[in-house]
Order: structure tokens, then C-alpha cells, then sequence
């Protein structure tokens, strides 16, 4: 029942301090407009082009392409576009640690399904074996080489803090117990899934006990340390890189100018 | 030779920096590896802070003569330091913060940094400035006890020294912002070395050029030419009757022009170094059949806005003053002429300080002069431009406004040996002279500019023109449609004997335009005179 508990609390705690973060960033002052073309949002306007190049841009309306906006966000979360484009090296690192990542959170929920349906075979079973051991694999193997090449690169270990040897270190040390623990076919897993969302779960051997402790305390760290750059991605882009909102009568800027102003 | 570190930033030395091995050139100019590139006299090194470089870009900044003077200093920028992060300087105070908290640490704004690429000097690592600042900030302004110091590295001690070359690191930037284009996260390392001009700043710490010949005098006559009422009517009047000669008809340049369509603002630099450009605009506008005017109204005749380089309080002064005296001219809309840093100021930077209702339209003049093309209202003879052109994009125009296409058109349109440079559009290279390095030149910053920030530009042109760059009949034209990058072109162009040896030429996009227009006999552009 302790370890249903605890679960429960470090997920809950990890979307309330994500929460409590974006909030942090949301109710910032209105900063001056800072844009860097090309913005995804205008729409034909592929070669970095903006409603600026329109005389009298003023005068017509303005139309903003949020499905393009969108792609582009989904490519840069699920391809790591710009790291990909701009530094392939660092990208061959990154980017299988990230995927590892999203296919551990896929394995989580088919362990899930799996807990609460009772179907464990077929489709589920091939799928959680490619997802977790997929996952741990990619995870691993991303997050040993950027820590390789932040001890090794000296261009890279004078910039890195002893806080970010620490996350590293941490999440690999997370993925290689969960690997351990996990690994001899994840049925162990999904039990275990289980048990806690029956809040039965059972007690731990010393290596599923320490994954965990370590699982549990990384959910409420991971907002609060840089980690959380899930949260700064989406400011960093929308709301600074691609916010072009001209201060026009009737529009949403203007209003929050009017309000900040009185 | 080991590793430059923030931290070394306070390591006692002559100079931490030096150019003695520049990215080559390509050819002609292969064998230049760049050597030096300042003469750094040893007066200098008594006088200012030499010790990063060699070069001095705040000459206000003296060395301390006693230990009260370095504390002063010292005090005075932890004391800004720690203001950074409060609303107090809301206008940037989001990005700063996100770019704060969140960089990785993956090095690809060096990649995309053309002063990093030029030197190979780690100093000039994007992260490398905003490094040092992190380090400092977690040290003496960020809390928490020795543990979390060290967990983040808050473990950089602020001396006299490391400030200064702080200070000095932040004007090696051209805040051109290209390494926030290529960043991951999405994150602005540029904006460190504005906030640290800014601290500097707000302890009466500028290059002079830009606040005290600039801003200030600004705000004084009306310019930062310097140029008062009557001397702008003078010479607007000698523009009509000189660029009257030249085309062979005369021209009627409009000022004060009560309820005009346009206010077409104007660097004032212009008129003093390259009176041609706005004469050519008044051309093209009087035949494009615009309702027009100049301004002789202080603030209104000069559109450039040094404070966003280096200070937002100087920026928003400026801006709400020439915004006030730009409404009492009765004018419909205001069209920014061929500066980039005034393009941004005014229609960008400027947007969000008052009320929508407060202010007056601004727009772009590359549009407008598209449209005339695209209109026939002017005949346009290609052929009159036979030369190699090439296009190079102002970073405040291009890659932080998003006006590019227009400029395109009219050259597709107007030179038929029109070519790109190698990146171009939104990811194009700064030219070197951005954030006001263009008018920096003393005591030795010029040859740091000429030989270091610029060298990327200069490297893309050579590119450009690769297979007639030998041949000196042909004139090979750099269009460059802002006076700070036409500033910098002339000055490096100067420095590597371009033009008398290899026949490069530089000017605007207006000029070219003229040029090629059908019934003006005479060729517009000097060199072809």
C-alpha cells in the first residue's frame, strides 16, 4: 500500500509542480516583441517571410497558420529537428535518449492497459516488449553518450555544472535499475502496475526498491531543475521565437498592453 | 594552449585572446590568416581594458586607479546583476529567464555564430558570456547555501578584471541573434550580452559613438548626426539641385508636406555619407505617384535608435519621442527607409510600448518599392544593370522582421546577374557592423570589426562573385539595403583594398533601382559614371 501511495504522490506531485511552473512562466509581464523568422505560424510564407512584406500590412487580416505552427513543434519534439539540422553530432546523442524516453512513457501506459484489462498477450505483449526494452536501450545508450562526450570534450565539460553530471548520472542510474528490475520479460511489470493502481502492490526486491526510489524522487526533481525544459521549449518557441502579435486596435496584445499600462 | 574558461575571465593577463590564426578567406584573399587584428599602443593598456583582446569597445570604462574604483564597479554590477530577473526590466525579462534556466549546454549556437566561427576563440562561444553571467548570478545573487553554489557552479569570483572583460565581452557580439535561430530550445544567448551592455550602462558605462554621440546628442538636436533644422533644409535643398544635375530633370524632394500619405523616415546618415540613396528614394517615390514628405521636425528626421543596442530605457525614450513628434505631423503612415536597426526600433521593438491607438502605422519601404515595380508605373531597363549583384539581408530586417521577398523581386526584376550569397534570406551571416559596431571605430575597434566580426560577410561575398572576382572590369555590386551594413562593407572593403583592387562595390537597393530606370540617361550609380 505504501509504495500505491508514494506512487500516486510522485505523479501527482510532478504534474502539480509542472503545473505550478508554467504557471510560473505564464504570469510573466508581457516581455517586447522579440520574433525570429522564420516563423512556422505565417502562412505561405516558407522562405522566412512575414505579414510585413504586405504594403500597408495593417490593413489586412492577419491570418495565422496553426497547423503548421504545430508540425513544427511536433517535429521538434519528436525529431529533435533543430539539433538534428545544426549539430548531428550532439543529435545522434540526444535524440535516442529522448526517443528512449517517449518509449518508456508508451511502455508505462501499456503496462496500464494491461493492469486494468487483464490482456496481456498478442499485440500487447509484443508491443510492451518493443517499447520497454526499446526504450531502456535507447534511454541507456543516449544518455551514457552525452555523458561520455560532456566528460571527454573539454569544449563540453567546462560548461557543464556539477548539478548537470548529477541529472545524468541520476538517469542513467534510474534506466539502468529499471532495466534490471524490469527486464526478464516485464510480466514483473505489469503486476506491479498492477498493484499499485490497486494500491496492493507488493514489497520490492532491493533492486525494483531502489529503481523506484529513484523513479518516485526524479518526479518531483524533474520539474523542479532544468529537466523541466519541456515547459521552456513550449514558452521559448510560441510564446517568444514566434510571437509576432502586432499591438493592433481590438486584438488580444492590445488589450493586455491597455490593462498593463493603466 | 589550455582552454579559455569563464572563470580565466579574472586571470590576471596581458590579453586572454588573440587573432593570430582567423578562419581563411577564400580567394583572392586565401593567404590572409588575419594577424592581430588591433594595435593595441601601450598608453591604451594603461587607460582602458585591453586585457580581453586588445581591442576597446567601451571607452568609458578606465582603469582603476584606486581600490574604492574597483569596488565601485564591481558593486555597481552585482547590483544590476541581480535586478535582471525582476519585473523591473520586464520587457525581456521571460526570454532572459528562459534562456537563463534552460540552456543546455550543446554548443550548436557556436556553430552558428559567425564571430565564433571567424576566431575559433572560446571566449566567443555563445554560452561562453552567458556562462560567466550564470556563474556570477548563482554566486552573489542566487541564494541557497555553499552546496547549491557548487552543485551549479556559482563559483566565479567577481573581480575588477573579470567585469571589465565582461563588459568588453558583451560589445564582441553583434546580437544578431543567428544562434537563437539554431538553438534547440529555442533559447536567446544574445540577450545575455545586451543585459550586460545594459548593467553597463546603467553605471554610465557606454561606447561613446552610440550613447554619448549617439543617443544623447539624439536627444539633444533632434540626431544623432548632429544635424539640426536648418541644416537638414540645407541640405535637402542641395540634394535637389546636385541629384537634379545628375538625372538631367528636377527633383522636388517634399518637407513638411502638411497631411501627407507617407512620412518616409530616413537614417540621417544617409544624407551625410550616401546623399544619393535618399535622393533615389525621392525619385522613385515622386514617379511611383506617393503622397509623400520628409520631416524637418526634430526626431522625425532621424530614424535611428541607438538605445537598442546597449540600454531599453535610452531605446524607449527615443522611440516615445520620435512617435510624438511623428503623430503632430498630421501624417497617415510612416515608411522606414534603407536602415535595419531603425526598421526594427520603430515597427517592432517600439510596438508593444504604448497603446495601439497611440501610435502610427510603421511599415517597410521594400514593400512599397516592390509594388511600384510590380505596377509599371516606372519603367525599369534590366540591361542597364549588366554587373554581378549579390543581396546581403540585415539581420533586423530580415531574420527579426521577416521582410525578405520584396527585396528579391525588385532585384530578379531590376538585375539580371542578380545571385545569392551562401546562406541568405532569414539565415543569411550578419555583416559585422550590427549593435553598433558599425560606428565604433575608436581608439582601434575598427580593425576588430574590419577583421574579425566582418570576416564571415566578407568571406560570402567573395563566394558570391567566385567567378568574376579576379577579373577588376567587372564592377561586382554588393546590394546592401541598411546603412550600418553599408557602413561596415565600406570600411572592411577599405581594409582589404577591395574596390581599388578587385572592382567591389557596395550601396543600397534603391540606388540600383534608379539606375536601371529606363529614361534617366545618365548611369545613377558613381562607379559606372
Amino acid at each position: 500500500m505504501l509504495i500505491g501511495i508514494c506512487a500516486y504522490a510522485a505523479v501527482g506531485l510532478f504534474f502539480a509542480l509542472t503545473v505550478r511552473k508554467f504557471l510560473y512562466f505564464a504570469k510573466m509581464p508581457l516581455h517586447g516583441r522579440m520574433e525570429l523568422y522564420p516563423v512556422p505560424g505565417e502562412p505561405g510564407r516558407s522562405h522566412g517571410g512575414s505579414y510585413m512584406e504586405n504594403p500597408e500590412w495593417w490593413r489586412r487580416e492577419r491570418r495565422t497558420d496553426k497547423a503548421a505552427e504545430f508540425s513544427e513543434m511536433l517535429k521538434e519534439i519528436l525529431l529533435i529537428k533543430r539539433l538534428r539540422e545544426n549539430s548531428r553530432a550532439i543529435w545522434w546523442a540526444s535524440y535516442p535518449f529522448h526517443l528512449g524516453l517517449y518509449l518508456l512513457a508508451a511502455w508505462t501506459v501499456l503496462l496500464v492497459f494491461a493492469a486494468l484489462t487483464g490482456l496481456t498477450g498478442g499485440i500487447v505483449f509484443a508491443l510492451t516488449a518493443l517499447t520497454g526494452y526499446g526504450g531502456f536501450a535507447c534511454g541507456l545508450l543516449g544518455a551514457l553518450l552525452l555523458l561520455v562526450r560532456r566528460i571527454a570534450d573539454e569544449h563540453y565539460r567546462v560548461y557543464t555544472t556539477p548539478q548537470e553530471f548529477l541529472n545524468l548520472g541520476l538517469l542513467i542510474a534510474l534506466l539502468l535499475t529499471g532495466l534490471c528490475a524490469w527486464g526478464g520479460g516485464f510480466a514483473k511489470a505489469q503486476d506491479f502496475m498492477g498493484g499499485v493502481l490497486r494500491l496492493q502492490a507488493a514489497a520490492p526486491d532491493l533492486m525494483t526498491g531502489v529503481h523506484l526510489a529513484l523513479l518516485f524522487a526524479l518526479f518531483i526533481y524533474i520539474p523542479l531543475s532544468k529537466m523541466s525544459h519541456y515547459v521552456g521549449k513550449y514558452y521559448s518557441f510560441h510564446h517568444f521565437l514566434w510571437d509576432n502579435a502586432p499591438n493592433l486596435k481590438g486584438t488580444k496584445v492590445a488589450e493586455e498592453i491597455a490593462r498593463g499600462s493603466k | 594552449m589550455s582552454l579559455i574558461t569563464p572563470k580565466d575571465l579574472g586571470k590576471p593577463a596581458a590579453q586572454l585572446i588573440n587573432y593570430d590564426d582567423l578562419m581563411p578567406l577564400s580567394a583572392p584573399y586565401s593567404e590572409d590568416k588575419g594577424g592581430g587584428p588591433a594595435e593595441v599602443k601601450p598608453e591604451w593598456r594603461e587607460k582602458y581594458c585591453t586585457s580581453l583582446d586588445g581591442c576597446v569597445a567601451i571607452d568609458t570604462l578606465r582603469q582603476p586607479q584606486s581600490q574604492e574604483e574597483r569596488e565601485k564597479l564591481v558593486s555597481g554590477f552585482l547590483a544590476g546583476l541581480a535586478k535582471l530577473f525582476t519585473d523591473a526590466n520586464k520587457g525581456v525579462r521571460q526570454p532572459l529567464e528562459l534562456s537563463f534556466e534552460y540552456c543546455a549546454k550543446c554548443n550548436t549556437c557556436s556553430e552558428a555564430c559567425h564571430i565564433f566561427q571567424a576566431t575559433g576563440a572560446e571566449p566567443h562561444r555563445p554560452i561562453f558570456r552567458a556562462e560567466a553571467l550564470r556563474k556570477l548570478y548563482r554566486k552573489y545573487c542566487g541564494g541557497g547555501g555553499p552546496l547549491l553554489r557548487r552543485l551549479t557552479a556559482g563559483d566565479i569570483d567577481a573581480t575588477w578584471e573579470l567585469i571589465a572583460r565582461l563588459g568588453e565581452l558583451a560589445y564582441r557580439c553583434n546580437l544578431c541573434r543567428r544562434c537563437a535561430q539554431a538553438c534547440p530550445l529555442g533559447l536567446d544567448n544574445s540577450l545575455f550580452a545586451k543585459e550586460i551592455r545594459k548593467i553597463f550602462s546603467s553605471l554610465g558605462l557606454a561606447p561613446t559613438p552610440i550613447h554619448e554621440k549617439g543617443s544623447v546628442l539624439q536627444l539633444k538636436v533632434g540626431s544623432s548626426t548632429g544635424i539640426g533644422k536648418a541644416a537638414f533644409l540645407d541640405m535637402v535643398e542641395f540634394l535637389e539641385e546636385d541629384i537634379g544635375e545628375r538625372i538631367g530633370r528636377p527633383l522636388k524632394i517634399p518637407v513638411d508636406k502638411k497631411n501627407a500619405d507617407i512620412l518616409l523616415y530616413h537614417n540621417a546618415g544617409e544624407f551625410v555619407a550616401w546623399p544619393e540613396n535618399p535622393a533615389a528614394y525621392a525619385i522613385l517615390f515622386n514617379e511611383g505617384g506617393l503622397d509623400w514628405t520628409l520631416s524637418s521636425e526634430a526626431m522625425t528626421y532621424d530614424s535611428v535608435n541607438y538605445g537598442i543596442w546597449y540600454d531599453d530605457a535610452q531605446a524607449k525614450k527615443i522611440a516615445l519621442k520620435q512617435m510624438e513628434a511623428m503623430k503632430a505631423l498630421g501624417v497617415r503612415r510612416v515608411v522606414v527607409g534603407e536602415c535595419g536597426h531603425a526598421h526594427k526600433a520603430a515597427a517592432v521593438v517600439a510596438d508593444r510600448y504604448v497603446k495601439a491607438e497611440e501610435r502610427l502605422p510603421v511599415e517597410s519601404s521594400f514593400p512599397i518599392l516592390a509594388e511600384i515595380v510590380k505596377s509599371g508605373k516606372i519603367r525599369f531597363d534590366p540591361a542597364k544593370n549588366p554587373f554581378p549583384v549579390t543581396l546581403h539581408d540585415p539581420c533586423n530586417l530580415v531574420r527579426q522582421m521577416g521582410i525578405s521577398q520584396p527585396q528579391r523581386d525588385i532585384l530578379r526584376a531590376i538585375a539580371p546577374g542578380f545571385r545569392e550569397m551562401s546562406p541568405c534570406g532569414a539565415h543569411n551571416y550578419c555583416c559585422g557592423g550590427g549593435s553598433g559596431f558599425a560606428i565604433m571605430n575608436s581608439p582601434n575597434f575598427g580593425a576588430f570589426r574590419d577583421h574579425v566580426s566582418a570576416r564571415m560577410k566578407f568571406d560570402q561575398i567573395l563566394r558570391a562573385f567566385a567567378p568574376e572576382m579576379e577579373d577588376a572590369s567587372i564592377p561586382k555590386y554588393v546590394c546592401a539595403p541598411c546603412s550600418n551594413c553599408k557602413g561596415t562593407i565600406r570600411e572592411f572593403f577599405k581594409a582589404y583594398k577591395a574596390t581599388a583592387r578587385y572592382n567591389l562595390q557596395y550601396g543600397g537597393l534603391v540606388e540600383l533601382m534608379v539606375n536601371a530606370m529606363s529614361d534617366i540617361e545618365t548611369p545613377y550609380l558613381e562607379f559606372l559614371q
